[in-house]
C-alpha cells in the first residue's frame, strides 16, 4: 500500500512539475487547452471530468506552494499565467559571521513541528548557496519550545490576521468561550501569551496558552482586521506583576534571601522596637498583595523576619503556624 | 510523503545539485534521504520535460534540467533558468529561524549580536511583518552581567560570581571557568567548571548579581556534560505525592510534574488536585510547603513535611522573642 502511494505521489509530483514549467516558460496567459497538450499526464488522461479534479487540485497545489496563479478570459478560452517568480527564494547571502548565528538560530527550536520548520529553511538556504556551520559553537545554545497544543493554529491565525474562538479557563478556574482578533503571541519566562483583542469584551486582552482547553478555530476570511501600531515587546513584559506601591521593612540575616534583597533597599529603622539579633539587616521591600509576601517572607523562616507593618507580621505568624498545622505532626 | 513536499524538495535538490557536482547517485540521493533509484528516476523524468518544443526542435536546450550519468558513478544536473533557485521561503520557516535569531541576541557578545541584527534584518526583507507578530523574552537577568558572561566565555577568562542562591539559599561567590549559555524553559543558565569544588556547575544568570572578570585564564575542562532538554526531567529522584486546595492548583503550571487529577469536591470549597512529581530536591519542595501552608496536604511520603514544619517553628520562636508574638 505505502508503495503504490508513494508511487502516486511521484507521479502527481513530476505531473506538477510539468505544470509549473509550462507555466514558467510561458510569455503569453496559456490556455487551458494549451496545458492540456502540454503536460504528457493531461494529455494522456484526455479532457473530462477526471481531467477537470486533477486539473483543479493541480492548480490548488500550485498556491500551497506560494504562486500566484493569474485567471484571465481569451478567446481560446480560459487562460492562466503565475504573475510573479517571488515563490522561489530571491538573492540572499549572508556573511560567514550571520552564517554562523543561522547555524545557531536552526537548532532553537526543540521537540515540535517548527524544529522541522526551521531545518527546512536551512536547507533551502544551503540549496541557494549559503551553506552553514557544520559543527557549530556550543557556546551559545538558545532553546524555545512550544510545546502548548493551541500554538500553531493561533500562529497561523495571527500570521494570516483571522479571528479565532477557543475556550479559555482563567486563573480563578471558570472557563468560557472567547472571540478573538489575535495581534502578537508572545513567551515569556517558558510561557506562551496570545494578545489580542477580545471581541466580547470590546478591549485588548492577554490569553495564556496553557489556560487554552479547545483547539482554536480561525473564522472568517484572511486580513480581516487591523493590527494596531504597538510596542510588542513592552506589551509582552507588562504581563509582569506591577511593582509594588507598599512598603514592608524586613530583617534579613546575613547573605540569605538574596531576592528579597534586591528587589529591597537596605534602610535603617529609627524608633522604639526590639533590638534584632546580630547579623540581621534591615530592608525595605515594596510589595502588592500582604497574603503574597507572607508567603514568600515564610519560605525563608527565621532568616527573614517582618518588623513593619504589624499587619503583615500578624499575617505571616498566622501563616507559619498554619504550616506547623498542617505539616508538623505530633510535636 | 505528499506530492507537495516532493515538488518543495525537488526544487531545492537541483541548485543544490548543480552546485555540488561530482556526487554519485547514492551519495546524492543520501543527503536527501531518499533512494538511490529513485532520484534517478526523478532526474530521468524531470530531464524529459521540455517546455519549448520549437527550441527542442531546433536542437537548442529546451529541457527543464539536462542529467547526465558518467562511468565513474557520478553524475552533473544543468538546470534551465527555471529551477535555479529554491522555493521561498514559507511563513513558518522563516519565522521558525526569525525567533531562533532573536532568541540568540540576548545570549551573545555585543559584537555578535550586530551579526544577528544583519541576518534578522536580511531574512525580514523575504518574509513581510508577519514575523514581528511573534515576541520572545527570555529571563536573562541583567545585560551588563550577561555580556560580561558572553565575552568572558568568548575570551576564555576566569570570573568570579555574585550567585544568589533559590530555595532558602544564600548569596555565594563562587570562582568559575563559563563555557556556554543555555536556555532552558524560558530562562538562561550559565555552565561553568567550580574552581573549588572542582566540577561542572549550572548557574541561573538572572540569579547572577555581578560577574567580575579575573586576571587568570579558564582553564580547559573538556567537554560539559549536555544539560537535558526539559529541565529536571527526573527520571531518576524520588517522588512526591501533593493534594492541593484550589489555591494552590497553580503550582502544576510552574512545577514539573509526572501527572494531576482533580478528586471529587466533597465540601464545596472547589475540587482538590492530587499531584505526582519528581522530588527535584529537599530544600525545594520544603520551600513550596513553607509557602503554600495549608493549601498542600502530603500524600507521600508522609515525613515530607518534617523540615517545613521545624523552619517554621524556628520563625515563630524568633517571633515570639522579639515581639512577645
Amino acid at each position: 500500500m505505502a508503495t503504490a502511494r508513494s508511487q502516486v505521489a511521484r507521479a502527481n509530483s513530476l505531473r506538477l512539475f510539468e505544470l509549473v514549467f509550462v507555466l514558467m516558460s510561458a510569455v503569453q496567459p496559456i490556455t487551458r487547452r494549451q496545458i492540456i497538450d502540454l503536460v504528457s499526464e493531461y494529455r494522456q488522461t484526455g479532457d473530462g471530468p477526471t481531467l477537470q479534479r486533477m486539473f483543479e487540485r493541480d492548480k490548488q497545489t500550485l498556491r500551497e506552494l506560494g504562486m500566484n496563479l493569474e485567471t484571465s478570459e481569451t478567446d481560446g478560452g480560459e487562460a492562466y499565467r503565475l504573475r510573479d517568480r517571488s515563490f522561489t527564494l530571491p538573492e540572499i547571502d549572508f556573511t560567514p559571521q550571520e552564517r554562523a548565528m543561522l547555524t545557531l538560530a536552526g537548532r532553537v527550536w526543540s521537540e515540535n513541528a517548527m524544529a522541522r520548520e526551521s531545518q527546512d529553511a536551512l536547507r533551502k538556504l544551503a540549496a541557494a548557496g549559503v551553506e552553514l556551520d557544520a559543527a557549530p559553537s556550543l557556546a551559545f545554545q538558545p532553546s524555545v519550545s512550544a510545546r502548548e497544543q493551541a500554538f500553531q493554529p493561533l500562529w497561523e491565525a495571527t500570521a494570516r490576521r483571522r479571528r479565532v474562538r477557543f475556550s479559555y479557563r482563567t486563573s480563578t478556574g471558570t472557563t468560557s468561550e472567547r472571540h478573538v482578533e489575535p495581534w502578537m503571541l508572545g513567551s515569556r519566562s517558558g510561557s506562551w501569551y496570545l494578545i489580542g483583542f477580545d471581541r466580547d469584551r470590546q478591549e485588548r486582552r492577554s490569553f495564556k496558552l496553557s489556560r487554552i482547553t479547545s483547539e482554536p478555530r480561525a473564522e472568517g476570511p484572511d486580513a480581516s482586521y487591523e493590527v494596531p501600531e504597538i510596542d510588542r515587546a513592552a506589551l509582552l513584559a507588562s504581563l509582569a506583576p506591577a511593582p509594588g506601591t507598599q512598603q514592608a521593612v524586613l530583617a534579613i540575616r546575613g547573605e540569605y534571601a538574596p531576592m528579597l534583597r534586591r528587589r529591597g533597599r537596605p534602610m535603617v529603622v529609627v524608633g522604639d522596637g526590639p533590638e534584632l539579633p546580630e547579623g540581621y539587616r534591615t530592608y525595605e521591600v515594596p510589595f502588592n498583595r500582604e497574603a503574597d509576601l507572607a508567603a514568600e517572607v515564610a519560605t525563608h523562616g527565621a532568616d527573614v523576619l517582618v518588623v513593619s507593618p504589624p499587619a503583615l507580621r500578624e499575617t505571616v505568624i498566622d501563616h507559619l503556624q498554619r504550616v506547623v498545622a498542617a505539616h508538623g505532626g505530633a510535636s | 510523503m505528499k506530492a507537495i513536499d516532493d515538488v518543495e524538495r525537488i526544487f531545492l535538490m537541483i541548485p543544490w545539485l548543480e552546485q555540488h557536482p561530482g556526487l554519485t547517485l547514492a551519495e546524492a540521493a543520501d543527503h536527501f534521504g531518499i533512494r538511490p533509484e529513485r532520484l534517478r528516476h526523478e532526474l530521468e523524468q524531470l530531464s524529459m520535460i521540455g517546455a519549448d518544443p520549437e527550441a527542442i526542435a531546433q536542437g537548442r536546450f529546451g529541457y527543464l534540467i539536462d542529467f547526465e550519468e558518467f562511468d565513474d558513478g557520478t553524475f552533473v544536473v544543468r538546470p534551465s533558468e527555471y529551477v535555479q533557485r529554491p522555493l521561498n521561503l514559507t511563513a513558518d520557516q522563516a519565522l521558525s529561524l526569525v525567533i531562533g535569531l532573536r532568541a540568540l541576541q540576548p545570549l551573545v557578545s555585543s559584537e555578535a549580536t550586530e551579526h544577528v541584527a544583519s541576518a534578522l534584518a536580511k531574512l525580514e526583507r523575504l518574509t513581510g511583518d508577519a514575523a514581528s507578530r511573534v515576541v520572545v523574552q527570555v529571563a536573562s537577568g541583567a545585560d551588563e552581567v550577561r555580556r560580561t558572561l558572553a565575552e568572558a566565555i568568548e575570551d576564555g577568562c576566569r570570573i568570579q560570581l555574585s550567585y544568589d542562591g533559590a530555595n532558602r539559599g544564600m548569596t555565594t561567590h563562587p570562582v568559575v571557568d563559563p563555557v556556554s549559555l543555555v536556555v532552558r524553559g524560558g530562562a538562561a543558565y550559565l555552565q561553568a567548571w567550580n574552581v573549588e569544588s572542582e566540577g561542572w556547575r549550572t548557574y541561573k544568570v538572572s540569579r547572577v548579581a555581578r560577574a567580575r572578570i579575573l586576571e587568570d585564564s579558564a582553564v580547559d575542562h573538556g567537554p560539559a556534560p549536555a544539560l537535558p532538554e526539559t529541565w529536571f526531567s527526573g527520571q531518576e529522584a524520588e517522588r512526591v505525592t501533593l493534594d492541593l486546595a484550589p489555591e494552590a492548583h497553580w503550582i502544576v503550571e510552574y512545577d514539573p510534574t509526572d501527572e494531576w487529577h482533580d478528586l471529587p469536591d466533597t465540601e464545596g470549597r472547589g475540587p482538590t488536585r492530587r499531584v505526582t512529581m519528581p522530588l527535584v530536591s529537599e530544600t525545594y519542595l520544603t520551600s513550596r510547603l513553607l509557602q503554600l501552608a495549608d493549601a498542600v496536604a502530603v500524600v507521600e511520603p508522609q515525613d515530607a513535611g518534617e523540615t517545613a514544619a521545624r523552619v517554621a517553628r524556628d520563625a515563630l520562636q524568633a517571633y515570639s522573642l522579639l515581639w512577645g508574638a
